[in-house]
């Protein structure tokens, strides 16, 4: 219940400082329509991220949600250049990412890094955890093994890691101790920024929640930035500032997390709710479930990708030109022809919920 | 290591059927180091006061039609067929190996020929193949060992190849990318050893079909020749024999032979067993 | 499917070339004079000499690949120089005994191993199971020509039931006039009954040994899909909503197959190089019995256009078994 009072005494201050300071606030990555797709053996091209704008402040966190395949994985994979952006750019602290040559982008890689969705997949079978949190390490600085040592336990102790499991397997752990030996790895050389893909999907719900401490600590103490990938709204909505809504390879809504969760202005987003029940009163639920189903990414539809779904679609717009960003003020964009449509359409449905 | 070894022995104890497969190949490894000093008689040494004389106390598995102690010839005959398989079995490995990691690693149009050119030898009929080439390289041991190995590498540049294909799109690379690791490193560190794996456990397996192998072109007459003390060779000689009924001249090294195998099949299969990632 | 066909006889068109430039290069590449093996184990060096001239050996390596490729677009295979006979002639007449062989082993093989292993795999850890795999396990480790030496001892020293090793019909019989060069299908078309018993009599126990042999590695192979593909979720799913269980084993079986298939395509070049040894010991005079005839006698003609027959007769055999297999699998898109 004192969870989400907290929860606004620390978003508070940030968003205050939205007009005013914004100047001051240092962008720590800055995403410019990014395209990915996968092309098939059969000459068509799966669409994995379409056109997709956002950016970062040092410290903060972006929430970014998504039903699973709406491309998610693949933006964070993007930005770490682990896979090859179509087009686009992405500056990393002014630097462009793209087109950025091999040598040079892996000198970069100590500031940026990623805890896998896949968490047991994301450790060598083959190495101890010792020796997986060394390599980092290892590979960028040069510091003794005892020197080493030392951090490692330091690190270790971070995650809320017994030092004794340095000699273990990665198959002789829990999902959670997985899942904290990844993140003490990631955090080995101090990066500047992580994307963090579903930290918690595949593990139980006990260290669930002790794995969304540990990283909120972390942050606080070192200031990392973060980019949370997840399609579970309620930890979206306890560890991010900032939010993003994705549908289907596409940016549909981006703002302030209590603006997104208080007001949301996309039908999409709005369903998304919906389907959640928040701990937090303030936030309303909605009586509201899309119908349909999410068409294939390898045949985009023409126009707005909800057309087919959306109860407020407009003909011959919706249908034939995918929306430009709306600017909602705070810094809250919604892709959308038709918001006022929607936002009276919610108000109404909300209304009917409370006078029955 | 020893943590290994210790899982690997609880693996075997469990079954009789890996017992039996451990203590046989443990057997024929002792034969192979000092089996010809076990040998009551001379192995070579024919006697012609006792030919083709049935199984006795005397002669355990009788003796064949020039005089020689088949049980002494049995039991000499895995320090040539073992040697034989074990030097050309490393030769595959080790060329296997190294073809298999470059065909997976590299996506470009001459590994992906070179991969296809191992695949198509892999399903010609190997006896023949490496039975003209004994013959037009020169009977000898050395060609024999040289050839066998040859022949052999598909197999293992095969297993490698599709192995280094899984790790390579596996996510700890991925990871390794991230944490900054060289190209070089990747491929050394990472991916090298986990690819590895399959090959060496096939190891034992594959042991098995080179001494059939062996034996296969010894009792063609290309591999191994009389009077040396080799399975192959010995069954051949005993095909005439059988239609009078000496059954024991082809009949006993046809046995060991084919146990031999069979035990290192079935510690093949133990390794797998034990080398399986599922299991620990 | 017509399409599918066509690509795939071009696929095998390609292997072809690449067989014939494999063979001829390892043959030029390992060590061992080919000069010395063709002029005979007493030749002197002015004789070697004249050979590797014969042979073509002292040109150039790409002009002999010119003229060997010349040749065998000819069909020329050389001469053997130990029945003095042209190769590609000598090969003719022993091709069908070696392939009916081959076919009959195969299919034997298929057939029996195949109902084996879905029955293991149905009823898996019964008394049938575990006999079966005891089997499974002996059968590849004992070479073939060892199996069709005891069935000899058995079945014509002991039990006197099978005609003596003695070649393709027994040598009292007229054989019958030369058409296919098998004995059996000759007899039975030119109605000598009489040689096609004998044929056939003759061919029972090198058959039942390539069987023995071979029926083990299908049946364990057809054993773990089977099993894999009964734990699949596809498969729960069906049972899940009802469907009657002979129609989910069907489905079961259905899908199981292809790999299957596609393996005994793999082990075809293995049961071709145990037809060479079966013949050996049976005395069949086929292929196999010709080659080890020319290896012992260093026939390099012979033995070189016997290995190329035997590539081809792989592939061929190879793009059988993938035509079979495309028309099985539902999921092969032609
Ligand atoms: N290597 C690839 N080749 C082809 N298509 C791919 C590849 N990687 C991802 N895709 C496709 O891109 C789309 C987005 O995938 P992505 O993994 O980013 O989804 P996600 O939002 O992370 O989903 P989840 O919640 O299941 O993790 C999917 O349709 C997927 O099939
Ligand atoms: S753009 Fe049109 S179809 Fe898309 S969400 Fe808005 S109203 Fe619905
Ligand atoms: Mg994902």
């Amino acid at each position: 219940m004192s969870r989400g009072k907290t929860d606004r005494n620390k978003s508070g201050p940030l968003g205050s400082m939205s007009c005013l300071k914004e100047p001051l606030v240092t962008k720590i990555l800055e995403v410019e329509h990014l395209v990915k797709n996968f092309p098939l053996k059969d000459g068509q091209v799966v669409w994995a991220i379409s056109d997709v704008s956002f950016d970062l402040s040092e410290g903060e966190t972006l929430g970014l949600v998504g039903e699973s395949g709406s491309g998610k994985t693949t933006i964070g994979r993007c930005l770490l250049r682990l896979i090859e952006p179509t087009s686009g750019s992405i500056r990393f602290q002014g630097t462009e990412l793209v087109n950025l040559p091999k040598k040079d982008l892996r000198a970069i890689r100590p500031q940026m890094q990623m805890i896998f969705q896949e968490v047991f997949e994301s450790l060598n079978p083959r190495m101890t955890v010792g020796d997986i949190v060394d390599e980092p390490l290892k590979l960028w600085t040069n510091q003794t093994k005892g020197t080493r040592k030392e951090k490692i336990k330091q690190l270790m102790s971070l995650v809320e890691l017994d030092y004794s499991l340095a000699d273990l397997y990665p198959h002789q752990l829990t999902g959670g101790q997985q899942q904290c030996v990844g993140i003490a790895r990631a955090i080995a050389l101090n990066p500047k920024f992580l994307v963090l893909d579903e930290p918690t999907s595949a593990l139980d719900p006990t260290s669930h929640a002790e794995i969304m401490d540990v990283l909120k600590r972390l942050q606080e103490e070192f200031g990392f930035a973060y980019l949370f990938i997840s399609h579970d709204l309620t930890a979206v909505e306890h560890i991010s500032h900032r939010v993003a809504i994705l549908y289907l390879s596409k940016l549909i809504e981006i703002g302030r997390k209590d603006e997104i969760f208080r007001s949301p202005q996309h039908p999409y987003t709005n369903a998304l709710l919906s389907s959640v029940l928040f701990p937090d009163p303030n936030i309303t639920s909605r009586p509201f479930i899309l119908c349909g189903e999410i068409p294939s990414a390898v045949n985009l539809p023409k126009g707005c990708f909800l057309y087919k779904r959306c109860p407020v679609a407009v003909e011959g717009i919706c249908d034939t030109e995918f929306p430009k960003p709306r600017d909602c003020g705070h810094q809250h964009k919604v892709y959308c022809h038709n918001l006022d449509g929607s936002l009276n359409y919610f108000q109404k449905l909300i209304r009917e919920k409370v006078c029955k | 290591m020893k943590l290994f070894l210790s899982m690997g022995w609880e693996t075997i104890k469990k079954s009789n059927l890996y017992m039996f497969g451990f203590i046989s190949s443990v057997i024929f490894l002792i034969l192979w180091a000092i089996g010809p000093y076990l040998a009551p008689y001379n192995p070579l040494y024919s006697d012609f006061d006792s030919f083709n004389l049935p199984p006795s106390s005397q002669h355990w598995f009788g003796t064949d039609q020039v005089g020689m102690d088949i049980f002494s010839r049995v039991i000499s005959a895995p320090r040539i067929d073992l040697t034989i398989a074990f030097l050309a079995n490393i030769i595959s490995v080790v060329i296997g190996s190294i073809l298999g990691v470059i065909t997976g690693y590299y996506k470009n149009w001459w590994s992906e020929a070179l991969a296809r050119i191992l695949d198509l030898i892999q399903v010609f009929p190997s006896f023949i193949l490496a039975m003209t080439a004994v013959v037009i390289s020169g009977q000898n041991i050395q060609n024999l060992i040289i050839v066998i190995g040859i022949f052999n590498v598909p197999i293992y540049a095969r297993l490698v190849r599709s192995k280094v294909y899984a790790v390579r799109e596996s996510k700890f690379i991925e990871a390794a990318i991230c944490t900054g690791n060289s190209d070089r490193r990747i491929l050394f560190f990472h991916i090298l050893p986990s690819s590895l794996q399959p090959a060496y456990i096939q190891f034992s397996v594959v042991l098995g079909w080179v001494i059939l192998l062996v034996s296969s072109l010894s009792f063609v007459g290309v591999g191994v020749r009389p009077p040396t003390a080799e399975w192959g060779a010995m069954i051949s000689t005993g095909v005439p024999q059988i239609l009078i009924g000496h059954w024991w001249i082809p009949i006993f090294p046809g046995l060991a032979l084919g146990l031999c195998v069979l035990s290192f099949g079935i510690m093949g299969e133990a390794l797998n067993k034990i080398m399986d990632p599922t299991r620990l | 499917m017509g399409k599918y066909v066509l690509k795939r006889l071009f696929i095998m068109v390609i292997q072809l070339l690449g067989v014939v430039v494999f063979v001829f290069f390892i043959l030029r590449l390992l060590p061992g004079d080919p000069a010395i093996v063709q002029a005979g184990p007493f030749a002197s060096e002015e004789a070697i000499e004249i050979t590797r001239k014969e042979m073509g050996l002292d040109k150039p390596l790409f002009e002999q690949f010119i003229a060997y490729m010349k040749q065998l677009t000819k069909g020329d295979l050389g001469e053997s120089y130990v029945t003095g006979n042209d190769v590609a002639d000598d090969l003719r007449i022993r091709f069908s005994a070696t392939i009916s062989l081959v076919i009959i082993a195969t299919i034997g093989a298929t057939l029996i191993a195949i109902p084996l292993g879905i029955f293991q795999a149905l009823h898996p850890d019964s008394l049938f199971d575990r006999i079966t795999n005891i089997y499974g396990l002996l059968a590849g480790s004992w070479p073939d020509f060892f199996v069709g030496l005891i069935l000899i001892y058995l079945f014509f020293y002991l039990l006197g039931w099978a005609p003596p090793p003695d070649g393709k019909m027994s040598p009292l019989i007229f054989p019958p006039k030369f058409i296919t060069g098998s004995y059996l299908v000759d007899g039975l078309i030119t109605g000598n009954f009489e040689a096609a018993r004998s044929a056939a009599s003759h061919l029972v126990l090198p058959s039942i040994a390539l069987i023995i042999s071979y029926c083990g590695v299908i049946m364990k192979m057809m054993r773990t899909t089977m099993i894999h593909v009964l734990e699949s979720d596809f498969i729960r799913y069906a049972n899940l909503i009802g469907l009657p269980k002979k129609v989910v084993r069907n489905y079961a079986i259905r899908n199981a197959l292809s790999p299957v298939i596609s393996l005994i395509g793999i082990r075809i070049g293995v049961m071709i190089g145990g037809t060479v040894l079966i013949e050996q010991v049976f005395s069949l005079g086929g292929l196999g019995q010709y080659a080890v005839q020319s290896a012992s006698m260093s026939d390099y003609n012979a033995l070189t256009g016997f290995l190329i027959v035997a590539c081809i007769i792989t592939l061929v055999s190879l793009l059988a078994v993938d035509l079979i297999q495309a028309s099985v699998d539902p999921r092969i898109r032609y």
